[in-house]
């Protein structure tokens, strides 16, 4: 039985192993994930403190947000380093990684990204997939 | 070229490594079975020397691809000029070799060998699969190490900034040991590859299952040492994690590997001690060491594995001997132990775990009956189901022990009461962790229980197959292969 079983688990977990289909190599979550930012590295300093908000980010008690808003804020992180990705305010960069949508109105065209003054030396950039980011010039 | 600079990014920190640890080892005849023991266990100090080195150097100098290139050559030469000095030195020749008698091939011993081929293979399989569909590892891996290993080797100059993020999520005070060797690795190559992570947590997860399995084989006998590596090989849980990416796996390396190199010392008759100058347990030492700055468990550990053996070996053989074996463990631990104070004093936050900035007061944690009960729950519950297998394993061992009896030689009791006392203190403070956690008790548990149950694993079934007989033994039911075994 002591040969048995562990074989058993073994074999399973191979057999279930081999459903993954190796055309889908490279099209990982995290590496789909991180090619969202691709648009925004210009826009970052090389390294420093950017600001971040997402859907579902509690950013008094961040340990209290929701389990995806928290991968999509860690994943940032992960995929931006070593620029630090901060949810606390006040920073001259700031990213926003929302839901993928539409660009804004009244917007100029960059590359691969619309932007809009916001007044005050503010502007937004919004790159399309639901990531935007706020340039402050002051 | 990338797979040559790969190669050698990993291969020259192994082979460093590897000599060291035969430069240490105690003097026998050319022992093939000890050859791949040695080769399993310089997996570990590989990656912690070249983290320790590549960590210092940051710290001390700043970056410089060069600059770790000539110290990992620096360190080569050294190691080979101690291993030749070693090999020309004459002071710990044993008298006579032990005598080991090499009971010709069974045919049961044939069919695990065979079956412990094919489970390797599969589980190799398995684990580049896993990797192949997840390259980054899951949460933990590239959310905490890997991240950690980008920003230590794209900052440059600016890498300290990496413990300055306000909210304190990337926990600063965890060791650097992965995310180190994985930066350090693709300093050396000169670029940055997933490759890297997949390669350590490779490396780390098949040389547990061979420290497993020649560790046994060499105190027990071949088939006991073979059932010991199938078990861990075929739990799907630790090959899983180990293609994860977490640092779980390497912790338990590093405490199978300490446990494995104390009970060898401790077999050894007394005038080998002598002559030896317990040279595992120097060995020991420099994994233990290893163990903290992997993570902050590690110094659990390090606590748990003195005080059980002070325990155990004070009253057998006094303290005198105790202290001896201590500051032959503190040769190989201190140098390690000063780069983990060293980081934990200049970089680390406070622990979160231990000073938490949110959640009840300490006092109303510990009062709080309800916490005991939902963490004995779950340690009861989980500790059934472990390891994703076809059916529950704890009760499965308990079985087996039944079936075959105990088996644990007159010469090694002492060291493996110390083991098990080891392995207890750890449990209780996992679960003390758990009761006082700041965080919610119940989810804690369930994203952590089975992770630290899995760091206990390959020493647990280390320990199990020195205790149970060996299937020898129980099929011939006679005293006479106890005796040669």
């Amino acid at each position: 039985m002591l040969l048995f079983f562990p074989l058993l688990s073994n074999c399973r977990l191979f057999i279930n192993s081999l459903k993954f289909d190796l055309s889908q190599v490279g099209s990982d979550e995290v590496t789909l994930y991180q090619k969202r930012f691709d648009g925004i590295r210009n826009l970052l300093p090389v390294r420093g403190t950017v600001g971040y908000s997402g859907d579902g980010i509690n950013q008094a008690e961040y340990w209290k947000s929701d389990a995806s808003a928290l991968r999509n804020w860690f994943l940032a992180q992960y995929t931006l380093a070593p620029v630090v990705v901060s949810i606390t305010s006040n920073h001259k960069v700031s990213i926003i990684n929302g839901g993928a949508g539409g660009g804004d109105l009244d917007s100029s065209e960059k590359v691969g990204s619309t932007f809009r003054d916001l007044g005050n030396g503010m502007k937004l950039f919004d790159f399309g997939n639901g990531l935007k980011v706020v340039v402050s010039e002051q | 070229m990338m797979i040559l600079n790969l190669v050698l990014a990993v291969l020259i920190p192994q082979l460093t490594a590897f000599i060291l640890i035969s430069a240490v080892w105690p003097r026998e005849k050319p022992n093939r079975s000890h050859l791949l023991l040695k080769c399993c266990l310089a997996v570990g100090p590989a990656f912690g020397l070249l983290s320790c080195v590549y960590f210092l150097q940051l710290s001390l100098f700043g970056p410089s691809r060069k600059g770790l290139a000539a110290a990992q050559m620096a360190l080569l030469i050294c190691a080979l000029a101690l291993l030749f000095y070693r090999l020309k030195s004459t002071e710990d020749v044993p008298a006579s070799e032990p005598v080991r008698t090499v009971l010709p091939r069974s045919r049961l011993q044939l069919i695990l060998s065979v079956l412990f081929v094919v489970a390797t293979v599969s589980a190799t399989l398995v684990f580049v699969i896993v990797s192949l569909k997840e390259p980054h590892g899951q949460w933990d891996a590239w959310a905490v190490y890997n991240m950690k290993a980008r920003f230590l080797f794209r900052a440059g100059d600016y890498w300290r900034d990496l413990f300055y993020e306000p909210t304190g999520w990337t926990s600063p005070d965890y060791p650097l040991m992965i995310p180190a060797a994985i930066a350090a690795c693709w300093t050396l190559m000169g670029h940055e590859t997933v490759v890297v992570p997949i390669l350590v947590a490779l490396l780390f997860t098949f040389a547990t299952i061979g420290v497993v399995y020649l560790s046994v084989s060499h105190l027990r006998g071949k088939s006991q040492g073979l059932l010991a590596g199938l078990l861990l090989v075929c739990t799907p849980f630790f090959i899983l994690h180990g293609a994860n990416q977490y640092t779980d796996v390497p912790l338990g390396f590093f405490l199978l590997a300490t446990i494995a190199l104390l009970h060898l010392q401790d077999v050894l008759p007394e005038r080998q001690h002598r002559s030896f100058q317990y040279r595992y347990l120097i060995l020991a030492g420099a994994m233990m060491g290893l163990s903290t700055w992997t993570k902050n468990e590690g110094v659990l550990f390090l606590a748990a594995i003195l005080a059980s053996r002070f325990a155990v070996f004070v009253p057998r053989n006094g303290l005198k001997v105790y202290l001896k074996q201590v500051s032959n463990v503190a040769i190989g631990l201190i140098p390690v132990l000063l780069v983990v104070i060293y980081f934990k004093a200049t970089l680390a936050t406070p622990n979160r775990m231990l000073f938490p900035p949110q959640g009840p007061s300490f006092v109303a944690k510990l009062l709080d009956a309800s916490r005991y009960w939902i963490t004995l729950d779950a340690f009861i519950t989980q500790g059934l189901g472990f390891g994703n297998w076809a059916v529950s394993l704890t009760a499965l061992l308990l079985f087996y022990l039944l079936l075959l009896g105990l088996g644990i030689k007159q010469n090694e009791r002492a060291s493996i009461a110390a083991s098990l006392i080891t392995l207890g203190i750890m449990l209780a403070g996992y679960f003390a962790a758990f009761v006082l956690s700041p965080l919610d008790v119940a989810g804690h548990i369930a994203s952590s229980l089975n992770r630290v149950l899995l760091q206990l694993w390959p020493s647990f079934i280390f320990v199990f197959f020195l205790i149970v007989r060996t299937p020898e033994q129980a099929l011939m039911k006679g005293e006479a292969v106890s005796a040669q075994l």
